[in-house]
């Protein structure tokens, strides 16, 4: 049976909301990209977005650091409170907000210069000082598991990392700047299978300190590594709309909506 | 409907139709070693014990095709809980076929000897039990888990009469030890009727779990 | 014939006329650079060629000292005053100029590259020398500049355009503010173009008459001063060209050379410059 109102997202009466998303609708100019999509997503835990293309996971994924703006025409309305201010709201210092709300992209985009610069980017903005930031680094490598294989050329290019090896260090930069969330796009897709088995073992020692939003079209991926799962698809007017959300293991064992147990069971026919 | 995967539908569908045959090839096999009790005849019970192999191999194919179906198909949701649910089935339907080669092999030995009593109650319960098997089968086949369960519940009548058979039983051989060895075969045969209801019941929380995907005990 | 014959044929003849065509393009600048080889070599080997101030005319020997550093000179004050402003103007198009402004700023750019050249020499002369009562290096300087300006503006425009804008995003998305993205990645990133860009345009410039002609004036005597009239390479070919002393016409035969071979040099090392960093 299928529903026309946005469900509830699952609240467990103890669980800490981190960001919670509020009847979001979003516009590029004229089109409506989101229309009344709500999340409330656990602190310290992982959430994934999943759906098919077009189905406004990663616009829905940018809005909680802004990233929008960058966008010349967007509009959105709804709230997004991080706990508990709207990130939306015109006074939010979005400066900051990019520092609690970090993220990472589908492609790795290392900056051209050395491993360390790269890592050391976000902190130096925050004007921390030279043996702060020395540490920060080393920390930071560290938690993405690259310390070893990097420590002995921080001063090398970063272009000269493989392909997962940069998008774990895109990682590390972001865990730099001392994140609460993170927001990952897709993060292992452009990554071969042993790269994306390692993101994914990282993600479940981040999740212990940090809180983790990812938006991925590989299903496995996102049943392997998500405590809960959010199914999103286009409605006749191409918005895109949050069809069901819960806890991964009920969603990929029993699905309420047989939309999205058509979609994860490949049956999109 | 046209979907985007139907290969792993026909997997899908063939893995079914094969249960439902190992559960067709199952409800002979009870019949047929029940009859050959009744009727005291041996070639019958032999035939059943040698084609208690087709079983065995049957059991043995769908076990592999539903495992080759997991590693190369990474079913989910209600594609895992069939296959899970059937191979599960499938185990259960072997074990009945084993219970029906045990009566068989029972009549066997009592077709040598002279009957120790007229058989009422045994073949009321094999009736009972074989309806099971073959209400069962229906459920799947529907996918039905009310009339699954509705089917369990139906077990308490074969147990009522296992013990009344198994009452009977112990009171013939208390008269006389003459008696004994027949009654302890059929004693053993009334168990193995039981674990077939039994084993019905397990099927029907498979049908259940299908549908839910919760595990749940019925009767 | 077989068709695979035929098409071999047609082939052969397409790639043929392709390398006719490409012969005909280039022989004109071998054989200019030849010419110009030819003639100039003597003149640059004569000794004091590299360290002379011209003799007067009609004295022989004498060197393009003066010129040499005239030109360096002259290219040096204007790109110190072409190559800021040109790289800002181009960040500030690549970065904040999506809009009207910035394509009316493109425009006027555009514009302005087509411009004669002498046309910028009037600026100068009218700009800087009425005003002083001088001719003067500076404002040859001033003069290249304006002239120089639109082609370091539109490199480093474009080296910025060409920065993919997912580093623009990893900067921003950690939380830095605009402008320190603009100046701590993005420039940085582009650097290589931007450095290209300034040192064509260097090249260039080196290489124009016209606006010096009523600005720098030319000079014979070796002095640094940008306040007063300077020599310049471009300057001494045009007028040595003109004299019917033969020293001096070989003088400027040479200084024709050093000039193509340090604008050609030049070229050359901004593309071997660009082709390793894009490595």
């Amino acid at each position: 049976m299928q529903t026309k109102v946005a469900p509830s997202p699952a609240r467990d009466a103890d669980a800490e909301i981190k960001l919670d998303a509020r009847q979001v609708n979003f516009w590029y100019g004229d089109f409506q990209a989101l229309q009344d999509a709500s999340l409330a997503v656990q602190a310290r835990k992982i959430t994934a977005l999943i759906g098919p293309s077009g189905c406004g996971k990663t616009t829905f994924l940018r809005i909680f650091n802004r990233m929008h703006d960058l966008t010349p025409g967007t509009r959105a309305t709804g709230e997004v409170l991080l706990d508990g201010h709207n990130v939306l709201s015109p006074d939010t210092d979005v400066i900051n907000l990019r520092r609690q709300v970090g993220m990472l992209f589908q492609r790795a985009n290392p900056f051209p210069k050395s491993i360390y610069d790269n890592v050391a980017y976000g902190p130096h903005i925050l004007g921390w000082s030279k043996p702060q930031i020395n540490e920060i680094v080393e920390e930071s490598l560290k938690d993405t598991a690259l310390w070893e294989e990097v420590k002995d050329r921080l001063h090398r290019s970063a272009l000269n990392l493989s392909g997962g090896q940069q998008q774990r260090l895109c990682l590390a930069r972001a865990l730099a700047v001392k994140p609460d969330v993170i927001l990952m796009d897709e993060p292992a897709s452009a990554l071969d299978p042993i790269a994306t088995l390692r993101i994914e073992e990282l993600m479940q020692e981040l999740k212990k300190r940090y809180t983790i939003v990812i938006v991925t079209h590989n299903m496995q991926q996102s049943a392997r590594v998500s405590d809960f799962t959010a199914f999103m698809l286009m409605n006749e007017r191409r918005a895109g709309e949050v069809i069901e959300f819960g806890p991964t293991d009920d969603i990929f064992n029993r699905p309420k909506d047989s939309r999205t147990e058509d979609y994860i069971t490949g049956r999109f026919g | 409907m046209a979907t985007t995967r139907t290969l792993f539908d026909q997997e899908l569908a063939e893995l079914k139709s094969g249960v439902v045959r190992m559960g067709s090839m199952v409800e002979q096999a009870i019949a047929e070693s029940m009859r050959a009790l009744v009727d005291r005849n041996n070639a019958l019970a032999k035939e059943v014990i040698a084609r208690d192999q087709e079983v065995n191999e049957l059991h043995r194919q769908l076990r592999e095709r539903a495992f080759m179906i997991m590693a190369t198909q990474q079913p989910v949701a209600r594609d895992l809980r069939l296959i899970v649910s059937f191979q599960h089935m499938v185990l259960e339907l072997e074990r009945m076929g084993d219970h029906a080669v045990g009566i068989a092999r029972a009549a066997l030995r009592l077709n040598d000897l002279p009957q120790l009593k007229p058989y009422i109650d045994l073949p009321r319960m094999a009736e009972i039990t074989e309806s099971q098997v073959h209400e069962i089968l229906g459920a799947v086949i529907e996918a039905d888990q009310d009339k699954a369960r509705a089917i369990a519940e139906r077990d308490d009548e074969v147990d009522t009469l296992y013990h009344k058979i198994w009452d009977e039983l112990v009171k013939f051989m208390i008269q006389d030890p003459a008696n004994v060895q027949r009654a302890a075969i059929l004693l053993f045969l009334a168990k193995d009727l039981e674990r077939i209801a039994d084993r019905v019941t397990n099927i029907a929380e498979d049908v259940v779990f299908l549908h839910t995907g919760r595990i749940v005990e019925l009767s | 014939m077989s068709l695979p014959l035929i098409r071999t044929l047609v082939d052969r003849l397409v790639a043929g006329l392709i390398v006719l065509c490409v012969s005909v393009a280039a022989v004109p600048v071998l054989v200019l650079f030849l010419f110009v080889l030819i003639n100039g070599l003597p003149g640059m080997l004569t000794p004091g060629f590299f360290t002379d101030p011209p003799h007067p005319q009609g004295v022989p020997g004498g060197g393009v000292l003066n010129a040499i550093i005239g030109t360096l000179e002259i290219v040096g004050i204007g790109s110190l005053l072409a190559v800021p402003v040109g790289a800002l103007i181009g960040i500030f198009l690549s970065e904040y100029g999506r809009n009207q402004i910035g394509n009316t700023v493109r425009f006027i750019s555009d514009v302005f590259t087509g411009l004669p050249s002498i046309a910028f020499g009037i600026f100068g002369y009218t700009v800087v020398v009425l005003t002083t009562h001088h001719f003067s290096a500076l404002s040859a300087s001033v003069a290249l500049a304006v002239l120089m300006l639109p082609v370091i503006l539109r490199a480093t425009e474009t080296a910025l355009v060409l920065v993919p804008n997912s580093l623009r995003e990893a900067g921003l998305a950690l939380g830095a503010p605009r402008w320190r993205v603009t100046l701590e990645i993005v420039v940085p990133a582009a650097l290589g173009g931007i450095v290209t860009g300034a040192l064509l345009a260097m090249a260039r410039a080196a290489g124009e008459t016209a606006p010096l002609l009523f600005t720098a004036f030319g000079n014979d005597i070796v002095q640094t001063n940008p306040l007063q009239p300077m020599g310049a390479l471009s300057l001494t070919i045009f007028r040595n060209a003109l004299v019917p002393y033969p020293n001096l016409q070989q003088q400027a035969w040479a200084a024709a050379l050093l000039l193509v071979t340090l604008v050609a040099a030049t070229n050359i090392l901004a593309r071997i410059y660009v082709r390793r960093i894009q490595r």
